[in-house]
């Protein structure tokens, strides 16, 4: 028991840290803490991995509305949309809301995780290759579609950032693309350096251009958090719609979460601008990426806990540390975990929606500093966390020096929405994979 | 600059742990051969000096061209086929290290799939493989050679996992079985002994910078207790040059099929 509460604690502490830190992620903490886990009950080792994942959400979204930094490829919409509300002045507004909203899609996930219990096997035979192809190219045509930039361009910067995603040496083919001979581009383009570069810099480079002043945050308060309670009910079809994609897209075996907040988005901002809504800084927006993040952060423990299949690199180590503890790794044990990770992690979203409040506070010690010196600073935290990344996954400075390298890009397209060049970069990949695997099954 | 940075990094961790033997780590964390490479560190016992971890085979192959300390690592063997830029010279192969037969399995749930003959005669069979460009052409001329209406389906490691529960798929070939119930193993004495491929699976050779016997490592309790148990000893009664001989000439034939 004693050691479930420090395991619990260490999950927050961890989530905490892979929430506020850029680029590190679940797999990073999970990778750090491997020997710790090595130690621990096993099922103590499921807590530690959904508080963790659980914590990592929430604070990941307070990062990208505050600071403008997407911690992870999955925060991009809530960058776009959460930030733009904090530099209108709506920052406590943007954090209550998608605090609250994730804390409900939570809710909406482990609900449905249990009523959908008797029929859970059936789940897979939704996720063939073609529901995925056709979802993954749904979304990128959508995000093409709805960029503020021309048309065209923007499927350009898509193209761009799919030929910058195959750079590298392939084990599998055994070829290496684009890597024009060097050492460098032999593990291909780091996603943190390409959303440092060509993502976060130009968003920075353009705010720091429209707005001078000082950074200004009131804070959150418990009365903030009562009130976007109340607010909810304004936006119910907006959790129900977004929590049920990300459920589902939390399903989905190498995209996970990361996959549910984009679905949820698109999806979001689509509806928002057939109607004539949507202009950006949209919460309805922000509601459902945010949301759907929280719901599909559950739904990705269900292949491991119901399958005994691990679909994402976190839990293919928890997997690995299980099975070098002689375990009986079987359905039967995970299924036995169920009703204590369920628990865990209900009780860690209610940590979290309170703990991001008492951290989003610490923020106001900036309130008064010149937003060019918060901007340098956010710069100088990312080359950082690059550095870290590049030295944690055995590349030194390779990371830091690649985004460099892409950072004049970067600068250069300042003035225009790099979001579909980001995505190119990370769907083409799966997109290519599932459309060549359909071809071969059904043609 | 990253050059310079390289060599400080060998020539540190050379006077560091002088006399000792490095292993190096060059694949994903908790994967197969990082697994196999901490087996080969924890068999090396007092005699094991640090992990040298760098991103890719490249990188691992130039630690081992160059480093003036002893240094060995578990290297999948597709890797030294021909045209792989992390092909080694053969000086740096000590010997075959482990393999595991391929496995074809299937979903506990899918009944047809546990009959044989829906394997070797059914008339609409998709089978899914491990996204290989190496092995993938073998695994599918073994596979058509004992029902050429089977469509091979490639996947990467990720929706591979929930593949057969996808129902888009009947069988899939694989090292690990895990839960799923097997079919048949590919061990040459199964379906069709006869094909040239019928006992190929999937391994690694013991590489180095040094002599060192593999047997050392074979005779540990690291050896004994290692997690993936269908990784057996890999041709331990030939000599070295036999070894390699044999894997030339599985290389070879495989690069037929490829071609």
């Amino acid at each position: 028991m004693i050691e479930t509460g420090l395991v619990f604690l260490a999950g927050i502490v961890a989530g905490l840290f892979a929430g506020v830190l850029p680029g590190v992620g679940g797999v990073v903490i999970m990778t750090m803490a491997f020997p710790f886990l090595l130690q621990v009950d096993p099922v103590n080792i499921l807590i530690f991995y959904v508080t963790m994942a659980s914590i990592d959400q929430y604070f990941n979204g307070i990062t990208a509305i505050v600071f403008g930094v997407p911690g992870a490829s999955m925060n991009i919409p809530t960058q776009i949309e959460g930030h733009t509300l904090f530099r209108q002045g709506h920052g406590s507004d943007a954090i209550t809301l998608s605090a609250v909203g994730s804390f409900i899609a939570s809710l909406f996930a482990m609900l449905l995780v249990v009523a959908m219990l008797p029929v859970l096997w059936s789940v897979y035979g939704i996720w063939s290759s073609i529901m995925q192809s056709v979802l993954l190219g749904v979304a990128s045509l959508v995000l093409v579609m709805i960029s503020r930039n021309n048309k065209m361009f923007s499927i350009v910067l898509f193209c761009i950032g799919g030929v910058l995603g195959q750079v590298g040496f392939s084990e599998e083919s055994g070829t290496a693309f684009g890597t024009l001979g060097t050492d460098l581009l032999f593990s291909g383009v780091p996603t943190l350096a390409v959303l440092t570069s060509l993502y976060v810099v130009p968003v920075l480079l353009k705010a720091y251009k429209a707005q001078s002043g000082s950074f200004d945050f009131p804070g959150v308060t418990f009365a903030g958090y009562k009130k976007a309670f109340l607010s909810m009910m304004k936006y119910y079809r907006t959790l129900i719609r977004s929590s049920f994609l990300g459920s589902l897209g939390g399903l989905v075996p190498g995209m996970s979460f990361g996959f549910s907040s984009l679905l949820a988005y698109v999806t979001e901002k689509s509806i928002r601008k057939a109607k004539g809504l949507y202009k950006v800084g949209d919460t309805h927006s922000l509601i459902a990426c945010e949301s759907a993040n929280n719901a599909g952060v559950f739904t990705q423990l269900v292949p491991l806990l119901f399958l005994g299949i691990p679909i994402t690199a976190s839990e293919a180590l928890i997997y690995n540390i299980l099975e070098m503890r002689g375990l009986p790794v079987d359905i039967a044990w995970f299924q036995q975990t169920f009703t204590a990770v369920i628990g865990f992690f209900a009780v860690s979203s209610i940590i979290g929606l309170f703990l991001s409040a008492k951290y989003v506070n610490i923020i106001k010690l900036l309130n008064g500093v010149p937003m060019s010196t918060v901007y340098v600073f956010i710069f100088c935290v990312l080359l950082f966390a690059l550095w870290q990344t590049g030295v944690s996954q055995y590349a030194g400075f390779n990371h830091l020096l690649i985004a460099c390298l892409l950072l004049p890009v970067g600068v250069m397209l300042h003035k225009h929405d790099t979001t579909p060049l980001l995505f190119g970069f990370l769907l083409s990949e799966p997109l290519i994979d599932n459309l060549k695997r359909v071809l071969v099954i059904y043609f | 600059m990253k050059r310079i940075f390289f060599i400080l990094f060998l020539i540190m961790g050379t006077n560091a742990h002088a006399g000792k033997i490095d292993v190096i780590k060059h694949s994903r964390p908790g994967g197969l051969i990082d697994r196999m490479n901490e087996v080969i560190a924890r068999s090396l016992g007092d005699d094991f000096g640090e992990f040298i971890k760098v991103e890719n085979c490249a990188q691992a192959k130039k630690v081992i061209e160059t480093s003036k300390g002893k240094v060995l690592t578990a290297w999948p063997t597709e890797r030294e086929a021909n045209g792989s830029p992390c092909n080694l010279d053969n000086s740096h192969l000590l010997s075959t290290f482990s393999n595991s037969p391929y496995h074809i399995t299937y979903f506990k749930d899918n009944d047809s799939a546990g009959e044989l003959d829906n394997f070797t005669k059914g008339t609409d069979i998709i089978v899914g493989v491990w996204d290989s460009d190496f092995w993938a052409p073998p695994q599918t001329e073994y596979l058509q050679s004992i029902n050429p209406n089977i469509k091979v389906v490639r996947y990467k490691s990720k929706p591979f996992r929930t593949a057969l529960a996808s129902g888009e798929i009947d069988y899939k070939v694989v090292s690990f079985p895990g839960n799923d119930p097997v079919l048949a193993i590919m061990d040459g004495n199964g379906l069709n002994p006869e094909h040239r491929f019928s006992d190929m699976g999937y391994s690694m050779m013991f590489v180095g910078n040094f002599s060192y016997d593999v047997q050392e490592v074979y005779k540990t309790t690291a050896w004994q207790e290692r997690k993936d148990q269908t990784h057996a000893q890999w041709m331990p009664h030939l000599s070295r040059d036999e070894q390699v001989a044999t894997v030339e000439k599985m290389l070879l034939q495989i690069s037929e099929v490829i071609n």
